[in-house]
């Protein structure tokens, strides 16, 4: 293979050459030296003669049309060149040598109960430093175990920068973990049957209860007369009366829009009104409507218009007698008590009570269905 | 004791450079010249294409056509096309191209 040469070549031009580079030889060793033009010369010499030959051919009043590094001097000198480049790949270098061995992140598998903050936090408190080579595996493992008693087996491992826990937890029975909550009604009922399948009961059968009212307590007397929670589970059946209600005024005043209105709008900047539009309003009764918005969302300048818009409206005294919509009252309560009813649900009962009174009558239409209202 | 050694080798080392001396040898073949005279200057044409030329005394001329030059004496002039010159030192040149005409005037 053929060795390449570090060489600087020069481009000169000037006169009497030929005696230059006679007086130029007692000084260096002109590499190769090669005639273009008249007045033109190509020379090349070694980097260590460079700066010499620089010097020689100013002094010699030649011109230098070009001066060119070939070789491994010419990278070397370019790499040395660059300071920036050469301080960024050393800082660079040495950065990734550093964060290798810290510890970036708490990784935790296996955990369905136990909250992975809890874990990751703890390990956090636990860590001598975010150094690597001071973090015990071993140690940590043995931490987690005696900290955490849902933790089964555990096992820590580092694995890149990155600690990796994989915990197995320790199943428990439902009554140790959970916190039972009574048997409560969800609504307004007559108890029919009860079937008690755990828990102690709060009610009996043919008991009135209102809404919300606790049916089965969340635990038992055993046989030592100690208490013990339970998951509460009955069956219990009952009538529950379902009611939808109407009203009816005999005279009231009714108020409505004519269809007539008026629109009022101005412009402003700062609250300054810049432009204003008010039509005259004439109507003696109305509804005001008022609005306010940016003019543009792109423009830089807040302005804002602002309307104002006047409904015109009458007020009508409106009179009918209760026997006139009975009927049509009492259907509109019915509907609305059977909206709330399941369907394919056996309707035991219906009734119809009407309270009235200073011209006001409420119409209450109350259907009575068997539910089950336990939990099994 | 290394010191001996190493002087002894490096004595060796120039000795045989001395006994494979190109020039040397041709001289001491012909015998009867004198040896001031053959001191002057040396050159060798390889094929045509290179001239190796041993005590110059100075460039007189370079182009690619013709590169003159001084030896003790006289002058040397080398004619022919691209000549390129090789290596020039106070005494010392190559001369390549293809080199047509070798002339000591």
């Amino acid at each position: 293979m053929k060795k390449i040469e570090s060489k600087v070549r020069y481009e000169i031009k000037g006169l009497n050459q030929e005696r230059a580079f006679n007086k130029l030889t007692k000084e260096v060793t002109i590499l190769t030296l090669e005639r273009k033009d008249k007045h033109v010369s190509v020379l090349e010499v070694s980097p260590k003669d460079a700066k010499k030959t620089k010097k020689f051919l100013r002094n010699n009043n030649f011109e230098i049309l070009s001066e060119k590094s070939q070789g491994p001097y010419l990278w070397r000198k370019r790499f040395l060149s660059c300071y920036g480049l050469i301080a960024g790949l050393v800082l660079t270098v040495a950065c990734y040598i550093a964060q290798t061995n810290i510890i970036w992140q708490i990784r935790v598998y296996g955990n369905e109960k136990l909250p992975t903050n809890e874990i990751t936090a703890f390990i956090q408190e636990n860590m001598k430093s975010r150094f690597i080579s001071n973090f015990n595996t071993k140690q940590m493992e043995i931490k987690l175990k005696d900290n955490f008693d849902r933790i089964s087996s555990v096992s820590v491992a580092i694995i890149g920068q990155s600690v990796v826990v994989n915990v197995h937890e320790s199943l428990l029975p439902d009554e140790m973990t959970t916190i039972y909550q009574p048997l409560v009604s969800e609504y307004d009922c007559m108890i029919t049957s009860i079937e008690l399948i755990q828990g102690t009961l709060s009610v009996k059968e043919g008991q009135v209860i209102r809404k919300g009212q606790e049916l089965v307590k969340p635990y038992i007397i055993d046989s030592q007369g100690q208490k013990r929670d339970v998951k509460p589970m009955a069956k219990i059946e009952a009538d529950v009366w379902i009611s939808g209600q109407s009203e009816h005024k005999e005279s009231y005043y009714k108020r409505y829009r004519t269809g007539k209105k008026v629109e009022q709008s101005n412009i402003s900047l700062f609250g300054l009104v810049i432009y204003s539009n008010n039509a005259e309003m004439k109507f003696s009764e109305y509804e005001l409507v008022e609005q306010s918005q940016n003019l543009n969302k792109n423009l830089l300048l807040p302005f804002k218009i602002n309307k104002k818009i006047y409904y015109e409206t009458k007020t009508e005294l409106i009179e009918k007698s209760f026997s006139e919509v009975e009927k049509e009252k009492t259907l509109e309560a019915k509907e609305k008590a059977l909206h709330s009813i399941e369907e394919c649900e056996i309707i035991k009962a219906e009734n119809v009570t009407i309270k009235g009174g200073a011209g006001v009558y409420l119409v209450t239409y109350t259907i009575t269905v068997s539910r089950e209202i336990g939990g099994v | 004791m290394i010191n001996k050694i190493l002087l002894s080798r490096i004595n060796l080392d120039v000795r045989e450079r001395k006994v494979f001396n190109f020039f040397d040898e041709i001289k001491k073949s012909i015998g009867s010249l004198d040896s001031n005279i053959l001191n002057s200057y040396n050159l060798i044409n390889i094929s045509g294409k290179i001239l190796y030329v041993e005590g110059h005394m100075g460039l007189t001329m370079l182009s690619k056509e013709m590169i003159t030059f001084k030896v003790k004496k006289g002058r040397v002039i080398v004619e022919g096309n691209d000549l390129v010159m090789y290596e020039l030192t106070e005494n010392t040149m190559k001369i390549v191209g293809k080199i047509s005409k070798v002339e000591v005037v």
